[in-house]
């Protein structure tokens, strides 16, 4: 009986130390887990790299670019800054980079992106809490607070249009599309040469239904510019097309009404539910329903085929009316 | 068993088990740093950035149609295809961060052309990648299209970059 006490005791003992030892080799690491995970070094450092690395990812896209950034469990106010000029442990150098700190903490966090020779421009004092907007357009990258813009903007071109006396030139108006939304896009062109209807084209003119060859008709008038409405079997993108082989700028002045137009359609993206925009070169002989001359200003802005853009298309009239306004003016 | 044998036993259970555990918290310890390592170790991203770079940037490679006002991401136009538009579209300021070497061979014509990036860097780098904690080299190779003044030719493009770990 005390042989059977004295082997239960020994028992109990081992047992103990089996846990003490395991405690004493477990403890120090979920320590180490715990320290790691909750120093804000760690979360400095991830972030650092990612905004980074997503500087990096616009820089190589191949046109503009409007994104945002934003970290959605972000418990330290993180500040990002662009430095020139870096201080390292081996002096001052030039590094495009990336700087995470902490306020009042000289924990700082760097790392780099690669630039195309044309350094980013940053709004002072971005936080990452808060997002931040990293645009490309053209070259240029930027990065601005948190967003609160219009993700659908497209870059323009910045060639000069203005013109005082724009009201006074004919712009020719013309429908296309399928059956079942003519008579939207009736309506609506007849609306924005409508003077009892707020701002209108002035000297609009729509290109009578029954119209045999329209570009006989475009030519007969002698328009400033072309602009078709037309409604088409696919989706949720508003589109403008501009047909290619035109001569001299006038590629580059129908992208800018296109963009502009659009931009404005864009500004209404809640109510019509748009999801993007786009400007689409197009040869002419394909698109011949579209009446694209190449002689002069045309493009046809194509509002696709959903009931929420059909349903408002009174909201489209005032955005057409001053895109070509804008393109005239600014 | 006499005491001397069992307090003989019981030691050379404990040594064991201490070794055990000690194993287990040093495998334990290495799962996590691998996990750490993969979610923050961002090399291979950092390669495969600089190669898509290369291929889609506007200021790199990309071929631009005049046409259309576009840049096209994985066609390469031969023009461009230099150290001068490589090194002005893919910089890392003062700072070494990667390092490669382009070989673009035109299958169609057999020409080869050969570009480096930060040769300097990737002298002093490539002795030293057998140990990926230091250096992560990598090769990469990817079809291409090339502008070229016959028009557009088949090309291939292989990439041998060298980065940093860390």
């Amino acid at each position: 009986m005390a042989l059977f006490k004295k082997a239960q005791e020994g028992s109990t003992i081992l047992t103990v130390g089996n846990y003490l030892i395991l405690l004493i080799a477990i403890a120090p690491l979920l320590y180490y887990i715990h320290a790691w995970s909750a120093n804000p070094t760690f979360e400095k450092n991830w972030a650092a790299k990612d905004v980074a690395l997503f500087i990096d990812t616009v820089y190589a896209a191949p046109s503009t670019v409007f994104a945002e950034y934003q970290v959605e469990k972000d418990n330290y106010d993180l500040q990002v800054e662009l430095a020139e000029k870096a201080t390292t442990s081996e002096g001052d150098k030039k590094i495009p980079r990336v700087v995470i700190s902490q306020i009042n903490d000289q924990d700082i966090k760097w790392y780099p992106f690669a630039h195309n020779g044309v350094l980013p421009s940053s709004d002072s004092g971005l936080k990452l809490m808060t997002g931040i907007t990293i645009s490309k357009l053209d070259d240029k990258v930027t990065l601005t607070k948190g967003f609160n813009g219009n993700m659908l903007v497209l870059g323009c071109e910045d060639i000069p249009t203005q013109q005082e006396s724009w009201e006074s030139g004919k712009i020719v108006l013309d429908k296309n599309g399928d059956e079942s939304s003519q008579e939207i896009i009736s309506q609506l062109l007849h609306y924005l040469i409508d003077p009892s209807a707020g701002e209108y084209l002035k000297n609009g003119v729509v290109i009578p239904d029954r119209t045999d060859d329209k570009l006989v008709f475009i030519q007969s008038q002698d328009p400033a510019m072309v602009v078709s409405v037309r409604s088409s079997m696919q989706g949720n993108n508003i589109k403008a097309f501009y047909p290619i082989q035109t001569t001299g700028d006038i590629e580059k002045k129908d992208r800018k009404l296109a963009c502009l137009i659009l931009n404005e359609i864009s500004k209404q993206r809640a109510q019509l539910k748009i999801t993007g925009t786009a400007i689409v070169a197009v040869y002419p002989e394909d698109y011949d329903e579209l009446a694209l001359p190449t002689d002069r200003i045309s493009i046809a802005i194509d509002i696709g085929n959903r009931k929420d853009v059909l349903d408002r298309w009174t909201m489209l009239k005032p955005a057409i009316y001053q895109g070509i306004k804008e393109y005239y003016t600014k | 068993m006499n005491k001397k044998a069992m307090s003989a036993y019981h030691l050379t259970m404990w040594i064991i088990r201490i070794m055990l555990i000690a194993t287990v918290a040093i495998f334990l310890g290495f799962v996590i740093y691998l996990l750490v390592v993969n979610d923050v170790g961002i090399e291979h991203l950092r390669t495969q950035l600089f190669i898509e770079r290369a291929l889609t940037s506007s200021d790199c490679f990309a071929y631009y149609d005049e046409q259309t006002g576009r840049y096209y991401g994985n066609i390469i136009d031969e023009t461009r295809f230099t150290e001068e538009i490589l090194s002005g579209c893919i910089d890392y300021g003062d700072n070494k961060y990667i390092a490669a070497k382009l070989t673009l061979t035109n299958l169609e014509s057999q020409k080869v052309s050969k570009l480096e990036y930060d040769p300097e860097s990737f002298k002093k780098w490539e002795p030293f990648t057998f140990d990926e904690r230091y250096y992560l080299k990598e090769f990469r190779q990817r079809y291409v299209l090339i502008a070229t003044q016959q028009g557009m030719q088949k090309g291939k493009l292989e990439f041998e970059v060298i980065t940093p770990t860390g």
